[in-house]
């Protein structure tokens, strides 16, 4: 195998998995018959480019709602965490205030129906979460409690605590406003 | 009925594999050169676009795929086969059927259009 092949077998990682699995050999193959004409790596680059977020947007668009909020929640999460890492909070905010929209429209697109109630538990469950992780990590625990974890163990699980509990407020939250979004439009 | 059989245009690399797949069943490479031979050089689709449109067909009713081999001694397994189906040939015609209308009408409002 090519280190060309290879590269490009690297680059079909970024596709939804269900598209790599079904489509990946045929592919490889229109790649190894593309190279034989010399194709050029900027072409096959661009079409990478261009085909991975429509895939992307096809996959989400096909996925159930529970599926889009947490894969919504998720981005939101990476991208609130990402961008208060580097000082962008209101840019985290905006980008989240047009993810909650487009979710928004999309499952109105789809008439999806959310349990009455499932929005506020799930907020209440992630402040829980958050609220635990305050606890066990800024508590008052004796200095040889602290000792006895090792610090990399500590970091990642208040890292994974914490993210949980981001992940369920926000999600909590998405949900809220697509709920009060539908019954606005019932009413009408 | 198939979801492009509507009165709304068809996507372009939609459009281009009906096209390319009338002349008979193919494999993803032929089909990428036969568009490339039908837009005169001015579409080459790479292998995401391909199979991203193949898959969205697929799903739409308007081809396809097929366990025939043209020859089987020269080709290679993993080469999958399409076909147009009965919805992609009504959905061709129609999209043809537009863009006639739309041209025959910009040419009576333009005579001079496309003669610059």
């Amino acid at each position: 195998m090519s280190a060309g092949e290879r590269g490009y077998r690297a680059l079909l990682f970024l596709y939804p998995r269900r598209f790599r699995r079904e489509y990946r050999d045929p592919m490889v193959q229109l790649y190894r018959d593309s190279r034989r004409d010399r194709a050029s790596w900027p072409r096959l680059a661009s079409d990478v480019v261009t085909s991975v977020p429509r895939q992307h947007k096809e996959a989400f668009r096909t996925m159930s709602t529970q599926g889009k909020l947490l894969t919504a929640s998720v981005i939101i999460t990476i991208a609130i965490v990402a961008f208060m890492a580097v000082g962008g909070a209101l840019f985290a905010l905006a980008l989240m205030l047009v993810l909650a929209w487009t979710l928004a429209r999309l499952l109105r697109e789809r008439d999806a129906q959310l349990s009455s109630g499932f929005w506020w538990k799930l907020t209440l469950s992630g402040v829980g979460v958050f609220a635990a992780g305050v606890l066990i990590f800024a508590g008052p625990w004796p200095q040889s409690w602290r000792d006895a974890i090792p610090g990399e163990l500590g970091w990642w699980s208040g890292m994974f605590i914490f993210c949980t509990a981001i992940v369920m407020i926000v999600g909590g939250l998405l949900s809220g406003v697509v709920q009060f979004a539908s019954r606005r439009r019932l009413s009408h | 009925m198939a979801k492009h059989e509507q009165a709304q245009p068809l996507p372009a690399a939609v459009f281009h594999i009906l096209l390319a797949l009338r002349d008979g069943e193919q494999h993803g490479y032929a089909l990428m050169h036969r568009v490339e031979e039908l837009t005169d050089g001015a579409v080459r689709m790479g292998p995401g676009t391909l199979y991203g449109a193949i898959k969205r067909m697929l799903a739409d009713g308007l081809i396809e795929e097929t366990d025939e081999r043209p020859d089987p001694a020269l080709d290679d397994q993993r080469r999958r086969y399409y076909r147009i189906a009965a919805a992609g040939e009504r959905a061709c015609a129609a999209e043809v059927q537009r863009m006639e209308t739309l041209l025959r009408n910009a040419r009576e409002s333009r005579p001079n259009l496309g003669h610059a």
